[in-house]
């Protein structure tokens, strides 16, 4: 390839970029440059201030269940859901307190309701896991509503539960979602 | 059939992409997603900062590796040739929809048969629709639905490099990491097998699949066409007995419809959304997959359908269309009908008549 005046001059400034690339580069960006730097510190800062919040929203709840006190708890978690009836964590704890007074249906309505609304509660590594509580109540409940459903495969009521064990046991295998 | 040097690659493609892709899982991969081009292309969107969902952003190195690998392949081979203008906005809005379709049954091709061989049965809607797909294209193509000749006479000399280069810059990201790259520290991006192993895995497959030309739907194009004279159906079977034996061998084949991992029950919308990503292979000449090993060796109208790939693995999650255990979104359905709509009236207006 033979290269004329105009390709000499494309090449000097292709290596004048090059070498500005290079420069620049090398060079540590400031730490006040922009938002992203701060993004991961905002996202923590959020995420840990959702735990204090969510623990003293519900530290009512929590202390009546583990006072033993179900149908109590139950009813606290009624008041705060008034005020945030869209929140994941109240449906979670429905879930947990309808599996302790030994409810399995409506355990799994409330699990289910609230892993939609928020995956972390499945994840192993979440503080608010509720991966091991879920997966007994999956191991436990699943092959009862399984025989259920079987005998009465009209019946929405069983239907809807099988539905909701199934939805708890394929989060629980894992996958890309 | 002659058990040639190029029947021996496709073999070999399909052995390492069983292979691997179940290894991949038992290393760290989301399971039954050691490789989905789909979910990979979702995963890095999110991880360049293109859509928000907290659990599905990371820039995947097997990505990376796959169109790298495919380079280093092209120019091992001397089969690199920058080519294009075949239809680049139609291929562009394919690539868009062939993620739609992939999102709505939760897996590309490739995740499509993982799934299968770990025993998940709700994948054979996904099956049917994808094999129902391909026949639907090949049909089109029979009846002179094409987008026109790849020719190097319209792309720019050089143009070819472009998308290696965007990918290079991808490496580079995931050593250096910068500051906008974020990487999901929950859910199932969070979960991935180690850097350096899913860098050379992704460059293994991509180099080989390069010179084989292996490809899920192609495969089936070529069954539906050729039969057993079709070097792509050994690949096939090579892929999926790998696979199977893998999954057999490592615990992870569990039978069953209810419960599987990344799975989820409405079966019409599986097979339409494969049906989806069949055709529209077809037409723009192989599966997501190969669209990376093509955008690799200088196809830059396959760069363009990876391009509509990124776009579309954004929107999926901020336009809540992909869907999850719990079924198929509205936005999901709408999406995989606004898809067809691009297909049929794609094929009305592409198709040449006599």
């Amino acid at each position: 390839m033979k290269l004329d005046r105009f390709d000499k001059i494309l090449l000097s400034f292709l290596a004048i970029t090059v070498i500005a690339l290079g420069v620049y580069s090398a060079r540590s960006f400031p730490a006040k440059t922009t938002a992203i730097e701060t993004r991961s510190m905002e996202r923590e800062l959020a995420a840990q201030a959702r735990v204090g919040l969510i623990e003293k929203l519900y530290a009512p709840v929590t202390g009546a269940m583990r006072g033993g006190q179900y149908q109590e708890a139950l009813l606290k978690l009624e008041e705060v859901n008034t005020r945030y009836p869209g929140e994941a964590h109240g449906f979670i704890l429905k879930g947990e307190i309808l599996y302790r007074m030994g409810v399995p249906d409506g355990a799994a309505s409330g699990f289910v309701r609230g892993i939609k609304l928020n995956g972390d509660y499945i994840d192993k590594n979440s503080p608010f896991s509720k991966r091991d509580i879920i997966a007994i109540l999956v191991e436990k409940a699943l092959p009862s509503a399984l025989t259920a459903y079987k005998s009465s495969r009209s019946n929405p009521v069983l239907k809807e539960n099988l539905a909701n064990l199934n939805y708890l046991k394929s989060r629980l295998a894992g996958g890309c979602e | 059939m002659r058990l040639d040097r190029h029947l021996i690659t496709v073999i070999l493609s399909g052995l390492l992409l069983g292979f691997f892709g179940v290894m991949l899982s038992v290393w760290g991969n989301p399971e039954n997603s050691g490789i989905c081009v789909s979910c990979f292309i979702e995963n890095s969107a999110g991880a360049l900062g293109l859509h928000n969902n907290p659990r599905l952003q990371y820039l995947r190195p097997e990505l990376v590796g796959f169109v790298l690998g495919a380079f280093a392949s092209a120019l091992y081979r001397r089969e690199f040739r920058s080519r294009g203008g075949s239809a680049p906005l139609f291929r562009f809005a394919s690539g868009f929809f062939l993620i739609i379709g992939c999102a709505v049954f939760i897996g590309c091709p490739i995740k499509l048969f993982l799934r299968f061989t770990a025993g998940d049965l709700t994948s054979l809607s996904g099956v049917a629709g994808l094999v129902v797909g391909v026949g639907c294209g090949l049909n089109g193509l029979a009846k002179g639905v094409e987008l026109g000749r790849l020719s190097p006479a319209a792309a720019p000399r050089g143009s070819g490099l472009l998308a290696p280069a965007a990918f290079l810059l991808f490496l580079l990201f995931i050593f250096i990491s910068p500051s906008f790259l974020i990487a999901s520290e929950k859910g199932s991006s969070s979960q991935h097998a180690p850097l350096l192993i899913s860098l050379a895995v992704g460059l293994t497959l991509g180099f080989v699949a390069q010179g084989s030309r292996f490809c899920i739907t192609g495969s089936i194009r070529d069954i539906l066409l050729m039969g057993r004279r079709a070097p792509l159906l050994w690949g096939g079977i090579a892929f999926l007995a790998t696979a199977l034996l893998v999954n057999f061998s490592t615990g992870r084949f569990n039978p069953g419809f209810a419960g599987q991992p990344g799975s989820h029950q409405e079966y019409i919308w599986s097979f339409l959304g494969m049906g989806l990503v069949g055709w529209l292979s077809v037409l723009i000449g192989g599966c997501p997959f190969r669209q990376l090993v093509k955008s690799g060796e200088g196809d830059s109208d396959a760069a363009l359908v990876v391009a509509g790939m990124f776009l579309g693995g954004a929107l999926v999650q901020g336009w809540n269309i992909a869907a999850t255990s719990a079924g198929v979104p509205l936005g999901g359905k709408i999406a995989v009908i606004s898809g067809f709509l691009l297909v049929f009236s794609g094929s009305i207006l592409l198709r040449e008549r006599e």
